[in-house]
């Protein structure tokens, strides 16, 4: 089972780069994230010789309170993504139906596999930024951690995740 | 909200689906019902390769709904987002 291990650093004056509980409670669980379309409208815009849309990198914050996975909707929309369904979900103005999306997840530079989720909540992230203004992107929710073995290690600044 | 007629449309067939296709997934552009399957990502791919990249509702058959939730989005760090 592939794993990443991803260490929050914090920059010390004098000191070498070392993990940090601060910097790991400041960034959250975060990873880089890759968002593409689903490989059935891949395949579908191959066969009638239409561009597939690039892939949308940020970065992707896990959420363990989270019981599905959001993206921020610009970026499905963006890619071309037809909505797929509704979900009921709790907001601050109560409970409102969402739409949903299919989407296909990469997460470069590690070697967690890719997958295609069913749907995911289209929201709006607008704002929502760490490590000097980097985009998130994402949220991955318990719908993905469903699969995966998460270790969250704050006392050490760094946290484990296997797919 | 998107959708709306498909929906309409699943409430419609809903107790019929729950009687023969309890737990499967149940494809729907406008009022028409496109297939019954075992998988979401088979019901969208037939909904891909029969109508194209159109918006379709691709629903499990169950007698209750769930509701899902997003913390942050209760809390309003975040605002969810329907087309």
């Amino acid at each position: 089972m592939p794993t990443l291990n991803n260490f929050s650093f914090q920059q010390v004056p004098g000191q070498p780069l070392q993990p940090s509980p601060q910097a790991l409670i400041q960034n959250g669980p975060i990873i880089q994230i890759q968002i593409e379309v689903p490989e059935a409208l891949a395949a579908s815009l191959q066969a009638t010789t239409q561009p597939i849309p690039n892939p949308v990198d940020g970065i992707a914050l896990i959420d363990t309170g989270a019981t599905i996975t959001s993206v921020h909707a610009p970026i499905l929309i963006g890619l071309g993504i037809n909505p797929v369904g509704v979900v009921t979900v709790g907001t601050a103005g109560g409970p409102q139906q969402q739409s949903a999306y299919p989407a296909k997840f990469r997460f470069p530079g590690t070697q967690l596999p890719g997958f295609e989720l069913a749907r995911v909540i289209g929201c709006d992230l607008t704002g929502q930024t760490v490590m000097n203004q980097r985009p998130i992107i994402a949220l991955i929710g318990r719908d993905v951690l469903s699969r995966a073995v998460l270790v969250y290690n704050g006392s050490a600044g760094m946290f484990s995740l296997s797919f | 909200m998107a959708l709306e007629i498909e929906l309409a449309h699943y409430e419609t067939i809903k107790p019929d689906l729950l009687r023969h296709y309890e737990g499967k997934f149940v494809l729907i552009v406008g009022n028409e019902q496109l297939g019954v399957f075992d998988k979401s990502e088979d019901a969208y791919k037939a909904g891909i390769e029969q109508r194209g990249n159109i918006p379709m509702l691709i629903k499990k058959v169950q007698r209750d709904e769930p509701v899902e939730h997003v913390p942050a989005m209760v809390l309003g760090l975040i605002n969810a987002h329907s087309k």
